[in-house]
């Protein structure tokens, strides 16, 4: 099954290959969007949101698939939309045309609560500075090692490049408390 | 020895006890950093679980009680979830961009092209005179210092503008011209900016050839409207808000060419000041936003880094410790031991040789100390000296973590002296030490332990031998040339501020009455704000735009509010100039 493929790339740091699986989805909400009053560059945006709440949701300790990703992934979309229309208070109409189950309301409504929670995390983190954040990606997110990371980044040595990521988890720690 | 120390110290106290209190300011600062990093790499090894099962069990103990250590592990968590949803939206826009493009057949080749003609165009831009003529100056000066141009190139590009300003007959807000120097690259040299910024810098301090004459290139801010008429901001890079005590932009040329500090070579920079104030630090000028924020002076990190303090060999040892290994006796008996045993070299002597040599050695749990090595050093024969005199030490009492003896690493630092002595701690200064250090400890690292000479001018006031050059001045040492600021953090509010501007290119600058301080404005579409402003501050805005090319100011003095302000502006005449400049400063 795909399905259970593109998750199984998405937890084993293989991301880049399992989003672009996902686009094979964005047709479909493309054209929903389309039809809803929305620009090309909604779609996109809406589709970006929509791919990584399906992440942390996979991500998330008590994941279980329990609809397939493609229905998921429009739905989410769908719901972000109805979000963005209320915002931009859209005519009334259009927003009452989408509808959801409370079950799916409710679990949507967290997930973009949390995502407008994690915009500001990730707002102030781009303030710590554009090398120190690639420090921190390069080690957190792709899991490269310390030594690699010094050669990528022009860093002396592996010890530099070592020191270097704790004074930047600092400034990043502070800038974090600030929020 | 100790019979000449008394009749020194009161012959010319002022002079060292400035400098002990810098000395002082650096290891305090280090000390704190350090415990910083190592708490941090401590919770990044419980995090990662790369803890010993032993160091586990005592971390986890240590978090139950300690609500600081948990606060601090969330935070560190919180910083790593932020950094990977980073990389989450990274991979999510790189896989977008494949997807369309590969819809669209889009070329690589494209997008480069678009993106070399938009740069185009921003340039073109910024060379018309356009309201970015403002600070396009100034921005070349920041281009030749970052990205390391020959300023010939950017020299010119300044005495244009210059002529430019004089031969129309538009108004303009007038600009900070360079002072040059010249001084003798192999020797002592000390140059006084004309608002009486003095910079020193040591012998052969450059990387160039011996005997080289070098330009110093200065510019001073000092005064309010010579700040808000630059592109200079009293913000630092992460947004936090400073009180300045003075900026300079300074850097050195041979033959045209810029010339660069040695590696952790350092200079020593006096700010003049009217009315002290405390915890002044220095900060390094970058661009942002067109703007110059700044950021803390990298001074400390070098020697964090390149030093090595946070080692790997702490793996087997807490890191966190409880309890600084001390001197037997305490520091006067340190104090006491450093004047008895050192011995000035007589080389050094003949040769004139005297100054600072940070040295950092482990103390082990045993308290005996190795490892000796010198931070930054004078001259081979005084770091020579002073590792002996640190190797010859008696035992010291162990640093305590959990009431276990553990391993530290120590900084000190010795100064040497040429005038019959070494060590130069007379009782008034080893009770300021003591002082100095319960403070710092008392205090938060944010608040940087910078204790100011106040004290010592008290302290020696009686001997009336200080010379007033010496107190009223912030003296403070730098490794980096370029934008150089003196400045003390200040706390922010929670107001936004928001002006409304009937034209897209304006440059709204917001000015404090309490503190010397000055914010930019960020513009987006009509509407300039500030961000995180305290409310209820007086404060005068000051704006430029320009319209078919003339300039038109603003200055309003308000109360800062949630209410939205709205500009009336004048053509900048040359009394309007006048009267502006006067107003500004006398904020």
């Amino acid at each position: 099954m795909d399905d259970i493929k593109i998750i199984e790339l998405l937890k084993s740091d293989k991301q880049d290959k399992a989003f672009l699986k996902l686009y094979k989805n964005y047709p479909q909400v493309e054209k929903l969007i389309l039809s809803k009053g929305g620009s090309k560059e909604d779609a996109k945006d809406v589709f970006q949101e929509a791919l990584i709440i399906f992440y942390e949701k996979v991500m998330g300790t008590d994941f279980k698939l329990t609809s397939a990703i493609a229905t998921y992934v429009y739905s989410v979309s769908r719901f972000i939309w109805k979000d963005q229309l209320i915002k931009r208070k859209a005519n009334h109409t259009t927003v009452l045309s989408f509808e959801f189950t409370s079950e799916e309301e409710s679990e949507f409504q967290k997930a973009i609560e949390k995502e407008e929670k994690f915009k500001q995390l990730e707002g102030v983190l781009t303030q710590i500075g554009e090398k120190c954040l690639q420090l921190l990606k390069l080690f957190y997110y792709d899991g490269l090692k310390m030594k690699d990371i010094a050669s990528k980044i022009g860093l002396k040595s592996e010890k530099v490049a070592k020191n270097q990521k704790y004074k930047c988890l600092e400034r990043a720690k502070s800038k974090v408390s600030s929020l | 020895m100790p019979k000449t120390r008394s009749t020194n110290a009161s012959k010319e106290p002022s002079q060292k006890l400035v400098h002990y209190n810098v000395v002082l300011l650096f290891t305090l600062k280090q000390r704190a950093i350090r415990k910083e990093l190592e708490n941090i790499q401590l919770i990044e090894k419980y995090l990662r679980n790369e803890l010993s099962s032993k160091d586990k069990i005592a971390f986890d103990e240590k978090l139950k009680s300690d609500t600081k250590l948990q606060k601090e592990v969330e935070l560190q968590k919180e910083v790593i979830r932020g950094v990977e949803r980073i990389g989450v939206k990274k991979s999510i826009q790189t896989a977008s961009r494949r997807y369309h493009n590969r819809r669209r057949g889009f070329f690589l080749g494209l997008f480069v092209a678009v993106i070399v003609s938009g740069v185009v165009g921003i340039n073109h831009l910024n060379n018309s005179p356009e309201p970015t003529e403002i600070i396009s100056k100034d921005v070349v000066e920041i281009t030749t210092n970052d990205t390391e141009q020959q300023p010939e190139e950017s020299e010119p590009v300044v005495e244009v503008l210059d002529e430019q300003e004089t031969n129309s007959e538009l108004v303009s807000l007038p600009k900070k011209k360079f002072q040059y120097f010249s001084i003798n690259s192999s020797k002592d040299e000390t140059i006084t900016g004309a608002e009486g910024t003095e910079i020193t810098f040591k012998a052969n301090s450059f990387n160039v050839p011996k005997n080289s004459a070098i330009k110093i290139r200065l510019k001073e801010y000092y005064k309010m409207s010579d700040i808000a008429f630059s592109n200079l901001t009293t913000e630092t890079s992460d947004g936090k808000l400073l009180e300045t005590g003075g900026m300079v932009f300074v850097d050195a040329l041979v033959n045209n060419k810029k010339a660069d500090l040695k590696k952790n070579t350092f200079f020593d920079i006096k700010f003049p000041f009217d009315k002290k104030k405390k915890d002044m630090l220095l900060f390094d000028g970058k661009t942002k936003n067109k703007s110059i924020v700044w950021e803390e002076s990298e001074v400390f990190e070098i020697e964090v880094f390149e030093e090595n303090i946070v080692e790997e060999r702490v793996d087997e040892v807490y890191t966190i410790v409880e309890q600084m290994p001390e001197f037997v006796g305490g520091r006067e008996k340190l104090f006491e031991f450093l004047g008895k045993n050192t011995k000035y070299p007589a080389g050094a002597k003949a040769l004139g040789i005297s100054g600072k040599v940070y040295v950092n050695f482990m103390i082990d749990n045993k308290g005996e100390i190795s490892d000796v090595k010198v931070l930054r050093g004078v001259h081979p024969l005084l770091d020579r000296e002073a590792i002996r005199m640190v190797e010859s030490m008696p035992n010291w009492s162990p640093g305590l973590q959990r009431g276990k003896p553990t391993n530290v690493s120590y900084n000190l630092p010795i100064n040497f002296k040429l005038d019959g002595f070494t060590s130069t701690y007379t009782p008034e200064q080893i009770k300021l030490y003591n002082d100095s250090l319960i403070e710092a400890q008392n205090r938060d690292i944010e608040s940087n332990l910078f204790k100011d000479d106040g004290v010592a001018e008290e302290k020696n006031s009686k001997d009336g031998k200080i010379a007033k050059a010496d107190i009223n001045y912030y003296v403070l040492s730098g490794s980096k040339l370029g934008w150089i600021n003196c400045d003390r953090f200040l706390g922010r509010g929670n107001l936004n501020l928001t002006i409304k501007l009937d034209e897209k290119n304006t440059d709204v600058k917001l000015i404090f009455h309490r503190i010397k301080s000055l914010m930019s404005g960020y513009n987006s579409g009509l509407i300039s704000k500030f961000g995180r402003i305290p409310s209820g501050e007086k404060v005068t805005l000051f704006a430029i735009k320009y319209v078919d090319n003339k300039p038109f100011v603003c200055l309003l003095e308000t109360k800062t509010s949630r209410e939205v302000i709205n500009l009336e502006f004048e053509e900048l005449t040359k009394e309007k100039l006048k009267d502006v400049t006067k107003k500004i400063n006398q904020i």
